[in-house]
C-alpha cells in the first residue's frame, strides 16, 4: 500500500490551501484554520508545515506582490501540486472506505 | 499619521536568526498580523504578540540556511583555478619554469649541503654530555703545546679533588695489530685511562664503559676494526697483539668515532698497560699526552685556572727556573678552532673559514632567488592581462599576492624535492671530496629538518614577495587597455640592479676560486728548499747497519740517508739560547738528528761553513749545522760570521759548524722556524732513499723484501716525500674542492638566470627586432644591441666585485705564512671568464632572435 506521509496537522493545512485557492499564504491560512476548526494555531507552526509540505512535493509556491500592510514585503503564495491532490484523495478514499465498512451498530449513536 | 511599527528589537532578532530565503515571507506575514492586531487590540498588545510570534519561529528549520550551490563560489573553486593557471603557465613557459626550478634546486641543495657541513664543524666534540665543562690541560711555554707531561695528571688529581674526572690520553699514531697470524697496520691508536669513557660519551656496542679500560692489557676496538679482525664473530674477550709487544684482551667495542671530534683513533689501549714505565716527575718531559678534566657544574673554569700557577709552582717550582710554563684550561669544544697549537694531531680549522662557507651558501641561495625575481618580474608583464581580468572580476590584492606566492611555493616545492634528492646522492661523496663524513641519518633530525624547512620558507618569501607585489599592483585599466604594458622605470632599474648583483657574485666567486687555485698550486709546487723527487721514506726498524749495507748494494738506490725525520716530516722541538751572543732567553727550535748524507741527498744549500760534522766521542760540545733563520735570530746578518759561534741547544753547549739555506723543516705550513741539524745515530728512526727513476717498482720490491727479512714481525710501509707533502695540504685541498664546487654552482645558477632573462627579452622585443631588420639592420648589429647593455652591467659589477673579492681573499691569504700575491692577472681572467659566460648565454638567444624572419615576427598584430 502506498503511504502518504502526512500528519494530521499537515493534512488540515494542505486542505486549507486547497480551500483558499489562489490566495493561500501564511496569514490567510492561519485565519482560515482558525475560522474553520476553531483551533488557535500559531503562525510559526503553519509556516513550518507549509515548508515541510513543499519539501515533500505536495505544495508549490511562488512569491506574490508586495502590499503596504506587509511593510512592503512579498507574500509566498502556495498551491496544491498533483502529488498533494492525489495524496488528499487517497486519504479521503481510505476514510470513505473505512466509513463504509462500519456497521450501523459499530458506532455508538451520537446525538447531533 | 505615522504608521505603527513592530518592535524593533524583535525584528532585529528575527532578521538575525532567520534563514535569509525565508525571511521575507515570514516578516511580511508577521507584519500583516501586527498591523491588524494593532488595529483590533491596540499597539501595545500587538507588539507583545509580535515578539511572541518571533520567538516561536526560533526552530531549527527556520534557522537552517539553504544549501548554497550556485550563488557564492567555494574557496576551493578558486584554489583549483589557481592550480590550473599555474599548471598552464608552467606548460606554456617550460624553459623558464625549468630554469627557475633547476636554479632553485641547485641553490637549495648547495645550501642544505653547506648547512650540514657547517653544522658538522660547529658541533665539534659536542656529542659529549659534559662537553661544556670538559677542558684539555695544555701548556704555554715557548709555544703552545697541546700535550702535557705525564707528571701533571697524578698531581692534578691530588690537588684538585673537586674535579669530577681527570683523564690521561696519549696518542701514539701508527700501530701494528696481530690477530692469529694476520697482521694489520693501523693508522692511529691511543692509550687512555679508565676515566676516559666517562669524559667522552662513546657509543658502546659491547663491554662496560666503566671498567673496559681499567685493567692493564685491555683494548677497546672501534666497530670497523672489530669487523676487520673478527668478522661477524664476537670480539669481546679475544686477544690481539699490538706492536709485537703487548697481548691485549678486547674489553669493549664502540661505534666508529663521529665525524666531528678532535679525537682520532682506531682503537684505545688501557693506560695501565704502560703507566709504570711512563711515570715521570719532570714537568718538561717530552713523554706527554693530552690531559682532560671535567669540572663540576657550578665551578668556574677561571677559578681553577687562577689556581694553576700556584699548582705548578708547588709541584715543579724547582724545574721552572729557566723556562717558564703556564698551564691552560682549553675548553674541549674550542679545540677544533684554536689555531695556536701547531703540533696538534688534527689541524684546527678557523671559524672564519666556516663562516665564509656559510656566506657562500647565502650568496648561492641569493643568486637563485635573484633569478627567480628577475624572471618572474619580466614574466609579470606577460601576465598583466590575467591580472587585469582578475581585478576587474573583483579579486582582492591579497588574493593576487597569494596566487603568486602560491605559484612560487609550487616551484620551490618542486625544487626542494629535487634538491633533497641531489643532497642524498651527494652525501656519500662528502668524505672523499670534503673530508667530512655526513650520514644521511642527519637529514631526519628534527633540528636539521626545521632548518631546511626555514631555508625553503625564506626562499619562497625572498623569491616570491617582490614579484607578487609587482604583479598584484597592475592597474586593471592600463593592463587591459594597451597591448604592451610598459614596465615601470623603477622596475627596470631594479632588474638591472639584480643583474649587476648577480654578475658581481659570479665575479667574486671566480676571483675567489682563482686565488684559492693558485695558492694551492703554490703550496704544492713552491720551492721547499729541498729535493723531494723520487725520495721514499720508511722506518728504520731494527738492525740499521745491515739495512744500510743492503740499501747501498741495491743498484736502484742512488742515495740514502738515516735521520730522525726528513724535511717536512714530524717535529722535534727543543729550546735554544746563546749566552755568548747575549741571547739568554730560550727560544724554540726544530731539531733534526741526521747523518752525513742528509744535506747532499735533500740538496740543502750550504751557505757557509761545512756540512754535518760528527761530534767526536766523549766531546761535550756538539757540532751543529743551523739554518739562516736561526742565524738571524742570533742577530747575525752575515752567514759566514755565525760559523764557530757557541750556542746552547737543548740545554747543551754546541758550536755552529755550518749554515744552510732555509728549508721547510716542519710538517705544518707555518713560517719556517729556527732549525738545528746534529749528527746523532741513536735517533735514526727514518730512512730516506733516493731512487733511480728507472725500475722504481722493482727497487721498492727489493727494499721491501730486504726490510721484511730484517723485521719479520712488522709490515713494511713507505711513503714518497712529494706525496707526503701533498697530504700535508689535504685540508687546503678539501677547502679548495669545496670552494670550486660551490662557486661552480653559483656560476651555473647565475648563467641560467642570465640565459632566461635574455630569452625573455628577446621574446618581448620580437617586433622591434622585426622592424629593425625590415629597416636594414644586420644580424650583427642586433646581437650588439642585445649585448651592449649586459656588457655595461658586467663592467659595473666588476667595479663592485673586484675590491670586495680582493679584500676577502687577501684576508684569507693572510692565514698562510707563505702565500701568493693577488696580481692583476687574476682580475683580468675573472672578467674575461664572466665575459665569455655572458657572451655565450646572451649570444645564443640574441642570434636566434636576430635570425627570425621579419615576415613572421611582424605578420600578426
Amino acid at each position: 500500500m502506498r503511504r502518504s506521509y502526512l500528519g494530521e496537522f499537515e493534512e488540515v493545512v494542505l486542505l486549507t490551501v486547497a480551500v483558499l485557492g489562489t490566495g493561500a499564504y501564511g496569514v490567510a491560512i492561519t485565519d482560515e484554520l482558525d475560522r474553520q476548526t476553531g483551533r488557535a494555531v500559531s503562525i510559526s507552526a503553519v509556516h513550518a508545515a507549509l515548508h515541510r509540505l513543499e519539501e515533500k512535493g505536495m505544495l508549490k509556491s511562488h512569491l506574490g506582490e508586495a502590499t503596504a500592510e506587509r511593510g512592503g514585503r512579498r507574500k509566498r503564495l502556495f498551491s496544491v501540486t498533483i502529488l498533494g491532490s492525489r495524496t488528499l484523495h487517497d486519504i479521503r478514499a481510505v476514510r470513505d472506505q473505512l466509513w463504509d465498512s462500519i456497521s450501523p451498530q459499530g458506532l455508538p449513536a451520537v446525538s447531533l | 499619521m505615522k504608521p505603527v511599527q513592530p518592535p524593533r528589537l524583535a525584528s532585529r532578532l528575527l532578521e538575525w536568526f532567520c534563514a535569509p530565503h525565508l525571511l521575507e515571507e515570514i516578516q511580511g506575514d508577521l507584519h500583516e498580523r501586527f498591523v491588524r492586531r494593532a488595529r483590533l487590540f491596540g499597539e501595545q498588545e500587538a507588539r507583545w504578540q509580535y515578539t511572541w510570534d518571533v520567538l516561536k519561529f526560533m526552530q531549527p528549520q527556520f534557522l537552517k540556511r539553504k544549501p548554497d550551490d550556485s550563488g557564492k563560489p567555494q574557496t576551493t573553486a578558486m584554489l583549483r583555478n589557481y592550480f590550473t593557471i599555474a599548471y598552464r603557465t608552467i606548460l606554456q613557459q617550460k624553459s623558464y619554469a625549468f630554469i627557475n626550478v633547476m636554479g632553485l634546486a641547485l641553490g637549495l641543495s648547495a645550501c642544505i649541503l653547506i648547512f650540514l657541513v657547517v653544522r658538522n664543524e660547529l658541533t665539534y666534540d659536542a656529542f659529549n654530555q659534559k662537553a661544556d665543562r670538559t677542558y684539555r690541560v695544555t701548556v704555554h711555554g715557548l709555544d703552545y703545546n697541546p700535550s702535557v707531561s705525564f707528571a701533571i695528571a697524578p698531581a692534578f688529581r691530588t690537588d684538585f679533588p673537586e674535579a669530577e674526572q681527570v683523564s690521561q690520553y696519549y696518542y701514539r699514531g701508527e700501530g701494528q695489530i696481530q690477530v692469529g697470524n694476520e697482521r694489520y697496520l693501523e693508522e692511529s691508536y691511543a692509550f687512555a685511562d679508565g676515566d676516559f669513557p666517562q669524559v667522552f660519551d662513546f657509543d658502546w656496542l659491547a663491554g662496560n664503559p666503566k671498567t673496559a679500560l681499567q685493567e692493564p692489557n685491555s683494548i677497546v676496538l672501534t666497530q670497523t676494526m672489530a669487523r676487520k679482525y673478527f668478522g661477524d664473530q664476537q670480539a669481546l674477550g679475544k686477544i690481539v697483539r699490538l706492536d709485537n709487544q703487548w697481548n691485549l684482551k678486547v674489553n669493549g667495542v664502540i661505534n666508529d668515532l663521529p665525524s666531528n671530534t678532535h679525537l682520532i683513533f682506531n682503537f684505545l689501549v688501557s693506560w695501565e698497560t704502560i703507566r709504570k714505565e711512563s711515570a715521570t716527575t719532570n714537568f718538561w718531559s717530552i713523554n706527554g699526552g693530552y690531559l682532560y678534566v671535567v669540572l663540576p657544574e657550578k665551578l668556574w673554569a677561571e677559578r681553577v685556572e687562577a689556581r694553576l700557577p700556584a699548582f705548578v709552582q708547588k709541584n715543579w717550582g724547582n724545574q721552572l727556573t729557566q723556562d717558564k710554563g703556564d698551564l691552560i684550561l682549553q675548553p674541549v669544544r674550542e679545540i677544533h678552532f684554536d689555531k695556536r697549537y701547531l703540533t696538534q694531531i688534527t689541524m684546527p680549522r678557523s671559524k672564519e673559514t666556516i663562516y665564509g662557507l656559510a656566506g657562500v651558501a647565502l650568496v648561492i641561495i641569493l643568486t637563485a632567488c635573484i633569478n627567480f625575481v628577475n624572471l618572474a618580474t619580466a614574466q609579470a608583464v606577460r601576465r598583466s592581462k590575467e591580472v587585469g581580468i582578475r581585478k576587474a572580476l573583483g579579486a582582492f590584492r591579497r588574493q593576487l599576492v597569494g596566487q603568486v606566492l602560491g605559484e612560487t611555493t609550487l616551484l620551490v616545492g618542486l625544487a626542494t624535492v629535487l634538491a633533497l634528492g641531489a643532497v642524498f646522492a651527494f652525501l656519500p661523496l662528502t668524505k672523499p671530496m670534503l673530508n667530512i663524513r655526513i650520514d644521511a641519518s642527519q637529514l631526519t633530525e628534527p633540528l636539521v629538518m626545521a632548518v631546511i624547512a626555514s631555508i625553503v620558507l625564506a626562499t619562497i618569501l625572498l623569491a616570491g614577495l617582490y614579484p607578487a607585489f609587482i604583479q598584484s599592483g597592475f592597474q586593471p585599466i592600463k593592463a587591459l587597455k594597451s597591448r604592451n604594458t610598459e614596465v615601470g622605470f623603477g622596475n627596470l632599474t631594479l632588474r638591472k640592479g639584480l643583474v649587476i648583483i648577480q654578475f658581481a657574485i659570479t665575479q667574486v666567486m671566480i676571483i675567489g676560486t682563482l686565488v684559492v687555485a693558485s695558492q694551492m698550486d703554490f703550496f704544492l709546487n713552491q720551492d721547499m728548499g729541498f729535493e723531494k723527487e723520487a725520495i721514499v721514506s720508511f722506518p728504520t726498524g731494527s738492525k740499521a747497519d745491515v739495512l744500510r749495507q743492503k740499501l747501498q748494494d741495491n743498484p736502484g738506490v742512488q742515495q740514502l740517508s738515516f735521520a730522525s725525520a726528513g724535511p717536512a716530516f714530524n717535529n722535534n722541538f727543543m729550546p735554544f739560547s746563546s749566552p755568548e751572543l747575549g741571547m739568554n732567553e730560550n727560544d724554540v727550535t726544530e731539531l733534526k738528528m741526521v747523518d752525513e748524507n742528509y744535506i747532499p741527498m735533500y740538496h740543502l744549500a750550504v751557505l757557509a761553513g761545512e756540512p754535518i760534522i760528527k761530534t767526536p766521542e766523549g766531546d761535550t760540545v756538539n757540532n751543529v749545522v743551523v739554518n739562516q733563520t736561526l742565524v738571524r735570530r742570533l742577530g747575525i746578518q752575515n752567514d759566514a760570521d755565525a760559523v764557530g759561534k757557541r750556542v746552547r741547544a737543548g740545554n747543551r753547549p754546541a758550536i755552529i759548524r755550518g749554515v744552510v739555506r732555509d728549508f721547510q723543516s716542519e710538517s705544518k705550513h707555518g713560517k719556517i722556524r729556527a732549525c738545528v741539524l746534529v749528527y746523532n745515530p741513536r735517533a735514526f728512526w727514518q730512512v730516506g732513499v733516493k731512487l733511480n727513476p728507472q725500475n722504481m717498482r722493482e727497487t721498492l720490491a727489493t727494499i721491501e723484501k730486504d726490510w721484511t727479512e730484517l723485521n719479520p714481525e712488522s709490515i713494511f710501509r713507505y711513503e714518497f716525500v712529494d706525496e707526503h707533502i701533498a697530504k700535508l695540504y689535504k685540508q687546503e685541498e678539501t677547502m679548495y674542492n669545496a670552494f670550486r664546487l660551490f662557486s661552480a654552482i653559483a656560476i651555473i645558477i647565475g648563467g641560467l638566470g642570465l640565459f632566461g632573462l635574455v630569452s625573455l627579452m628577446a621574446v618581448q622585443r620580437t617586433k622591434e627586432v622585426g622592424i629593425r631588420k625590415v629597416l636594414g639592420a644586420s644580424v650583427g648589429s642586433i646581437v650588439v644591441l642585445f649585448s651592449r647593455e649586459f656588457v655595461w652591467l658586467m663592467l659595473i659589477a666588476f667595479v663592485l666585485a673586484a675590491p670586495l673579492a680582493w679584500y676577502a681573499m687577501d684576508a684569507w691569504l693572510q692565514e698562510y705564512a707563505y702565500h701568493i700575491q693577488i696580481g692583476p692577472a687574476i682580475f683580468l681572467i675573472a672578467i674575461l671568464v664572466t665575459f665569455v659566460i655572458a657572451a655565450l648565454t646572451v649570444s645564443y638567444q640574441s642570434i636566434r632572435a636576430a635570425l627570425v624572419d621579419p615576415v613572421k615576427s611582424l605578420r600578426s598584430e
